[in-house]
């Protein structure tokens, strides 16, 4: 039966058949093969997969994205970032990443980031004389910070299928986010001393103060989103809630940039954009069930054990697992079908397991920034208008640097887990 | 064939009505819930299932809308290879595996409702048929779009 699984799986992965059908229905035709279970448990698995209130965080987190990028806040955000960094070479550079960074604390989503930063910065930069590949490498890499700094849809995916608490890996995601937006900055600098990138004018304490406080409203998100979370004020579910809110009121009475008329389309590509996400979620649910029963958690642990029983080899293995995995297969659908596989060795082997998710969300971010499927890279190609084999060449400073800070995340359980550990978890 | 796209499409402005409704009727529930909890001291006992459970019809919704333009998440780094013929007919086999597993969702979602119509909810008291339902409309739904996108690409390609 797991031969008859794998070989379906692998079939229907390799024609194309999208992730959701693929795991619904090679765990169908192995169920059929051995005959013993009802298909009737199959139709209520997929429905009791979903039937979580911590997953319905996810729509909201997107809806309330969607809402700020058409509600004006990125632009003041974007603005912001200017007068702050633009003054220094390669300006424009540093200020997608910081522009991403504030993004990246409001949203939940990588593609969401860069689709904001992009469509914005990536023609200013190119108007002003930076390289077209250059200008989308910096886009795609910075916005990988999207699910790194909470709030993260993938994160509420690993928390959830790992029962590991939302908050505390939202907490512990803030550190490798800020330490990997200032590594980024510090390369984009020096690429941009050495080509001899623009400067922007230097903004005055008064413009920047004006920025300031156009952006206020926008800069205080995280912290209501964070500070409810962890000051037990709203489970996540409601906070994201309170973001959709939140974002509605400044976007349509603030800033007056939601048009009602829009609203219709806001809320149709959210609803589609989660159920895309969740509908991968519902049918792992019955592939989660198919596995059990086989013992495949259990063969995989032991595996593991056969080859290491040593956590530093075993972290080692599992990046490069998932680098691969990343390169070749979505975020969300990697965190839904790994998670629980390896998280439970990781955790036998001695790994916090909110550690452990910030080193898959991490791994499986650059994914997103390596090819043949990345969505970054496709969107901000796309922006650019330039190939995906042009981009690859100006991703290899940024790789280098991401993959060095992984293994330091992987190795230095500090960096991410002192914040939760201190407010006391 | 084009009156059946048009007929698909046609139904598809309900559904993103009704994913709409389901989304905003969401919002306002959790809107009441944190109010409630917090400025009258009475947590809602139903509200978070029933966000539970209009968050399972809404998932059903936006996937069906979002097999109908190809949106649903696969790797497709293999079939890109291959040339734009090929491609094609394997994009219409996809398709209609798609529809094989919806049209046994389909099946037992039917039988799963008949079959825990005694059941109540915890919360609302309500027959577990009501939440369960969304797995055979689901199902009928996204068949119906798996049909239209077979239907574009059959006739050759790109309609936008």
């Amino acid at each position: 039966m797991s031969a008859v699984l794998m070989g379906s799986l692998g079939i229907l992965f390799i024609i194309g058949v999208p992730v959701a059908v693929t795991l619904g229905l090679a765990s169908v035709i192995a169920l059929m093969y051995g005959g013993d279970v009802s298909l009737l448990a199959v139709a209520q698995r997929i429905f009791t997969s979903i039937d979580s209130f911590s997953l319905m965080a996810i729509p909201f987190f997107i809806l309330a994205g969607k809402l700020m990028e058409t509600g004006g806040i990125s632009k003041r955000l974007i603005a912001f970032a200017n007068t702050l960094t633009g003054h220094h070479t390669g300006g424009l550079a540093i200020v997608t990443v910081i522009a991403s960074m504030f993004f990246a604390a409001i949203s939940g989503s990588s593609a969401a980031t860069v689709a904001a930063v992009g469509s914005i910065l990536i023609p200013s930069m190119i108007n002003r004389g930076y390289h077209k590949n250059f200008a989308g490498a910096v886009t795609s890499i910075s916005g990988e910070l999207g699910i790194i700094i909470p709030p993260s849809v993938p994160m509420i995916l690993y928390g959830v299928s790992t029962n590991t608490s939302i908050g505390d890996l939202f907490m512990a995601g803030i550190t490798p986010g800020i330490v990997i937006g200032l590594s980024l900055i510090i390369l984009v600098y020096v690429i941009a001393k050495k080509r001899g990138y623009a400067k922007e004018k230097k903004a005055t304490a008064t413009e920047t103060w004006k920025a300031f406080k156009d952006a206020i409203l926008a800069l205080l998100m995280p912290i209501i989103i964070l500070g409810g979370i962890y000051g037990g004020v709203f489970t996540p579910t409601e906070a994201a809630v309170v973001a959709v809110l939140y974002a509605f009121i400044i976007g349509a009475f603030v800033y007056r940039e939601i048009k009602f008329d829009k609203i219709f389309n806001i809320f149709v590509s959210s609803g589609v954009t989660s159920a895309i996400v969740l509908f991968i979620i519902a049918n792992a649910g019955i592939f989660g069930l198919v596995l059990s029963r086989e013992g495949i958690p259990q063969m995989v642990a032991n595996f593991f054990g056969t080859v290491t029983d040593n956590p530093i080899i075993f972290l080692l293995l599992v990046n490069l697992l998932l680098i691969i995995v990343g390169m070749f297969m979505e975020t969300s659908a990697s965190v839904i079908i790994l998670a629980p596989l390896l998280t439970p060795v990781a955790v036998a082997m001695g790994i916090d397991p909110v550690h452990f998710g910030i080193i898959m969300i991490v791994n499986l971010a650059l994914g997103m920034c390596t090819p043949p499927l990345g969505v970054n890279l496709f969107i901000s190609c796309q922006i650019a208008g330039i190939k995906l084999t042009d981009i690859t060449k100006a991703l290899l400073p940024f790789y280098a640097v991401l993959i060095t800070l992984l293994l330091l995340f992987s190795y230095v359980p500090f960096i991410s887990m002192w914040l939760p550990n201190l407010l006391g978890r | 064939m084009n009156t059946i796209l048009k007929s698909i499409d046609g139904i598809n402005k309900l559904v993103k009505i009704l994913l709409t409704f389901s989304l905003i009727v969401m919002t306002i529930i959790m809107i009441l819930q944190v109010f409630s909890r917090f400025i009258l001291n009475v947590p809602l006992p139903w509200s978070e299932e029933a966000t539970r459970y209009l968050g399972i019809y809404a998932v059903f919704f936006g996937a069906a809308l979002a097999i109908r333009h190809n949106e649903l998440i696969s790797v497709e780094a293999i079939p890109d290879l291959l040339p734009k013929t090929v491609q094609r007919v394997l994009k219409m086999i996809v398709l209609v595996i798609c529809i094989v597993f919806f049209a046994i969702l389909l099946k037992y979602g039917i039988d799963l409702v008949s079959k825990v119509s005694i059941q109540k909810s915890p919360a609302l008291q309500i027959s577990m048929s009501i939440p369960y339902f969304s797995i055979p409309l689901g199902a009928f739904l996204l068949i119906l779009n798996a049909i239209a996108a077979l239907i574009v690409v059959f006739k050759g390609g790109d309609e936008e």
